[in-house]
């Protein structure tokens, strides 16, 4: 009798038809927490013509506040961390320099001339960035690398 | 017979979690991860201080190790008075492999007179950037982050 009971009671839960729902939520938790510990915060926003040179004692980046971003391409071409915006001419990279150098100032946060110059390009262009920054007050200056070239 | 089917208790009472929109939202965090996550080399900073834009009167308390880079690549350098010596004629090499001993051996000279290592670096105008770096690397190997570039005042 008491089997029969058993057996009718387990014929009821195999009818539902439901199926286990908690791996599937477990595994997608696991992809969730994977991306959100892998995913790591962009500093600066990166022009892609611009390949940096390759440093292997280069240092990851402690404060993303404070940069002036400068990028340098492969013909000297300079442009602004907003690398649509065109650096044409001397007086315009020093404007650049100047007004985000006070926008840091006035944050409280010490300016430094972040230098992304292509690894083919020649340093006149590089001294050309670094010497307008010195003329506004920048004396510290970070050069963008990769620590290996894979 | 029939009386009694519908006196039977409706399935609805049950207690049950319906989980359906907590994967729903689960699935869409995790789609808009995918979607926007792009697999970026990671960037590496190398710093360096300006000490000086403007020429001092006050010397420094050691003499700076000067450093010469060439548009070929070479390398050369001077200390403490001698005549000027290449020391890294393969531009390939990123090593810097003769240039590193002598930076740590003026470092620790300067540490023992308590003077900050101060490096005078001359670049030619169309030598590589990387090549540029890669002197900015040896000295950041040794930990010297004083660097003067000695072309960098307007002429006046």
């Amino acid at each position: 009798m008491a089997s029969d009971k058993l057996r009718a009671a387990n014929e009821i839960d195999n009818d539902n038809g439901e199926m286990d729902m908690s791996p599937m939520i477990d595994m997608v938790f696991l992809l969730l927490l994977f991306f959100l510990v892998v995913s790591n915060p962009k500093t600066i926003k990166i022009d892609p013509d611009v390949v940096p040179p390759i440093a292997s004692a280069g240092k990851t980046p402690e404060d993303k506040y404070g940069k002036i971003v400068v990028n340098i391409h492969e013909d000297g071409g300079l442009r602004a961390e907003q690398f649509t915006t065109i650096l044409a001419d001397d007086e315009g990279l020093e404007d650049y320099i100047k007004t985000e150098k006070e926008k840091h100032d006035s944050l409280g946060h010490t300016p430094r001339l972040h230098i992304r110059g292509h690894q083919e390009t020649v340093f006149k262009y590089c001294r050309k960035v670094i010497r307008a920054g010195a003329r506004v007050g920048v004396t510290e200056v970070v050069f963008g690398a990769y620590t290996n070239d894979k | 017979m029939s009386r009694r089917k519908k006196m039977e208790v409706p399935e609805e009472d049950e207690p049950g979690l319906d989980i359906s929109s907590l994967i729903d939202v689960c699935f869409l965090l995790l789609i808009y991860f995918l979607v926007t996550t792009t697999i970026v080399k990671k960037e590496q900073d190398i710093d360096m201080t300006l000490p000086s834009v403007a020429p001092s009167d006050t010397p420094p308390d050691i003499r700076p190790f000067f450093i010469k880079l060439e548009q070929n690549g070479f390398i050369s350098i001077r200390s403490d008075g001698t005549p000027e010596q290449l020391i890294e004629s393969d531009p390939d090499s990123r090593a810097l492999s003769n240039l590193v001993p002598l930076l740590e051996s003026y470092k620790s000279a300067a540490e023992t007179t308590d003077a900050k290592p101060v490096v005078q670096l001359f670049v030619e105008s169309d030598a590589r950037q990387q090549r540029v770096i890669d002197i900015l690397n040896a000295l950041a190997i040794v930990e010297i982050s004083t660097v003067t570039f000695t072309d960098l005042i307007d002429p006046e």
